[in-house]
């Protein structure tokens, strides 16, 4: 298996007053071509920031990020936010879809900022993908939490990225919703897609191919499943 | 999906604050076209009523010209008269073309006794001021009324018509919205003086000169006739534009301060439009929206909110204009304020005294002091 992302000892902090905290020190990580990666940890142990710097979202103060083989140190934030639309698709916990948009035009939407059209159809697949192709011309208002997430995958899925990554996607959904969503990501994994998730789910992680444990910033397990 | 949807359906995620910053550009942007339009209006109102003279030079009583032009613009009474004998030196001084003399006073007129302004006025009255619509000079024992006048007492061509007691045969009546004397009484000038108990007197003489660009150079003649004063229409004008344009800096500051406001309303808008999409902005940039992206879609937002209130106030003030061409109305005119203005002041019933007053230097036109200025080897007397 290639190794999609390939993290060397990155390390970030951010100031709060006169005080510095270090999110993530030191982390080094390889991710393979469709590996289904969790990353566990309590509040605060810095998931969210490692998945933001691998995202790009965050620049790393030290240590160097390889994605596909190209060196972000190396790019410009123009080349970044095009390598980020190419490479990624975002799953948050809260959603983040555009309340005053349909179903259809939240998944529609990462095309907008491409400059592509993507086709009704596609659109259509991908909704019928996660199983709210009936809920299309709904906004977000109209929809439980379960369908909203689905949606959001839906959107992270529609430019067909090599990654997702989705921050903690099951923490604002019942079980069974939580499952079916897991789910999925399990199949876009079988698919060929590397997915990277923060969760607390002990379960759920089970179910991943690899689990990364941090620790006030720091991996204190790396273990495949 | 495009970004003007995006922008349209991103404005209507917060109607309350939508509606309050609607209104905010809405009031600001009818306080700007109102504003406008008085502006323009005034000023183009005054200057057609101006050319309507059919004067270039106007030849008044010693006093204060403002009063007196005002007056005659607007009818009513002067303080003080031109006396008739001098109308030949005006006629004789070189580069004059025609000379029409016009004495103004106040009679109630009609069944129902209103005061209205009396005009009498020579034989190239009508030749001076062909807007009226007047064929021929008017003869003693007729009068001629404006349109509004003719329509309010409903009276017709032919018809008898009352001024303080005494009968005069209807002979015309004036072009409708030809000019802003809708509400005269034109008469000829010997009866009117004789009405008027104002014989051998003159309000001010109307003066057309052969070459308009020699205006200046025939007023400066004009002026050697004692107990004359002299203003070019040019000298009028230029008064005007001052005077517009001081309101108009007035005006400007105003709606300066109003558009700060409103932007200030949009700002303060799409400020907390923009913290509370925060998550949504960082999504977008997730989703690989560049800054320039969002920020384009921020200030789309932000332009249509101006644009769509700004021209629907356009189309709201645009209409009535509109309508009120179809239905060949008037355009509302500020020149009613002027006159308005003008008519408050009360230049009594029948006072139409000598002229032996000297000029007060303040209520000289600015160009007449600059003129002045030149002649007392530039100090003021």
């Amino acid at each position: 298996m290639s190794d999609t992302i390939i993290a060397k000892g990155i390390s970030k902090s951010f100031k709060r007053g006169t005080e510095t905290i270090h999110a993530i020190q030191d982390i080094s990580l390889n991710i393979g071509k469709g590996e289904m990666l969790s990353i566990m940890g309590r509040s605060g142990s810095g998931k969210t920031t490692l998945l933001s710097c691998i995202g790009m979202l965050e620049n790393i103060d030290s240590g160097s990020l390889v994605l596909e083989g190209r060196n972000i140190k190396d790019l410009s934030e123009a080349q970044r936010t095009i390598l980020r639309r190419e490479l990624m698709g975002f799953v948050f916990q809260r959603f983040f879809l555009i309340p005053t948009l349909t179903a259809y035009e939240n998944v529609a939407l990462p095309g907008l900022f491409a400059g592509k059209k993507l086709g009704k159809d596609h659109i259509m697949e991908l909704l019928e993908m996660v199983g709210v192709s009936q809920r299309y011309d709904h906004r977000p208002g109209q929809m439980s939490g379960g369908e909203m997430q689905r949606v959001a995958i839906a959107r992270a899925l529609a430019l067909d990225p090599p990654v997702i990554i989705a921050d903690e996607p099951t923490g604002n959904l019942d079980t069974a919703n939580a499952e079916a969503v897991f789910g999925l990501f399990r199949k876009l994994a079988s698919q060929g897609k590397t997915i990277i998730i923060a969760t607390h789910s002990q379960k759920l992680a089970k179910d991943c191919d690899r689990v990364v444990e941090l620790m006030d910033g720091r991996i204190t397990r790396d273990e495949k499943n | 999906m495009s970004f003007i949807k995006l922008a349209f359906k991103g404005l209507l995620r917060r109607p309350a604050g939508f509606i309050a910053s609607c209104l905010t550009i809405a009031i600001a942007s009818l306080v700007l076209i109102l504003s406008l339009g008085l502006s323009q209006g005034y000023d183009s109102a005054l200057i057609s009523n101006i050319d309507n003279l059919g004067a270039n030079i106007l030849a008044i009583p010693k006093g204060c010209p403002y009063e007196a032009t005002g007056v005659i613009l607007s009818g009513g009474n002067l303080r003080y008269a031109v006396a008739e004998n001098q109308l030949e030196p005006i006629k004789k001084t070189g580069g004059v073309k025609i000379v029409s003399a016009v004495i103004m006073g106040q009679r109630a007129v009609g069944p129902y006794k209103k005061v209205h302004v009396i005009v009498g006025a020579d034989e190239n009255y009508h030749l001076m001021r062909p807007k009226l619509g007047f064929k021929k000079p008017f003869a003693e024992n007729e009068v001629a009324l404006g349109y509004k006048i003719s329509q309010v007492l409903s009276t017709k061509v032919g018809d008898d018509f009352d001024i303080a007691g005494r009968t005069y045969k209807i002979a015309a009546i004036a072009d409708k919205g030809s000019t802003e004397d809708e509400d005269l009484v034109f008469m000829n000038l010997k009866s009117a003086q004789k009405l008027l108990k104002a014989e051998g007197m003159l309000s001010s003489v109307l003066i057309q000169v052969d070459d308009p660009a020699q205006s200046d150079t025939v007023a400066k003649r004009l002026m050697t006739i004692p107990d004359l004063q002299v203003i070019t229409i040019g000298d009028f004008q230029a008064t005007i534009s001052d005077f517009v344009s001081g309101a108009r800096i007035a005006i400007f500051s105003v709606l300066i301060i109003i558009i700060l406001i409103a932007s200030v309303g949009i700002l303060t808008t799409q400020a907390s439009s923009v913290a509370e999409r925060k998550g949504e902005i960082g999504m977008m940039r997730a989703m690989g929206a560049t800054s320039g992206q969002v920020l384009f879609e921020s200030t789309l937002e932000s332009a249509i909110l101006g644009f769509f209130w700004c021209h629907s106030w356009h189309c709201a003030w645009l209409c009535p204009l509109i309508q009120c061409q179809r239905t060949d109305q008037k355009k509302p005119s500020a020149i009613a304020e002027w006159k308005h203005h003008f008519n408050r002041l009360d230049f009594g019933h029948n006072d139409t005294g000598h002229s032996h007053r000297h000029i007060n230097p303040g209520c000289l036109w600015p160009s007449q002091k600059r003129r002045q200025h030149k002649t007392n080897g530039g100090s003021f007397r």
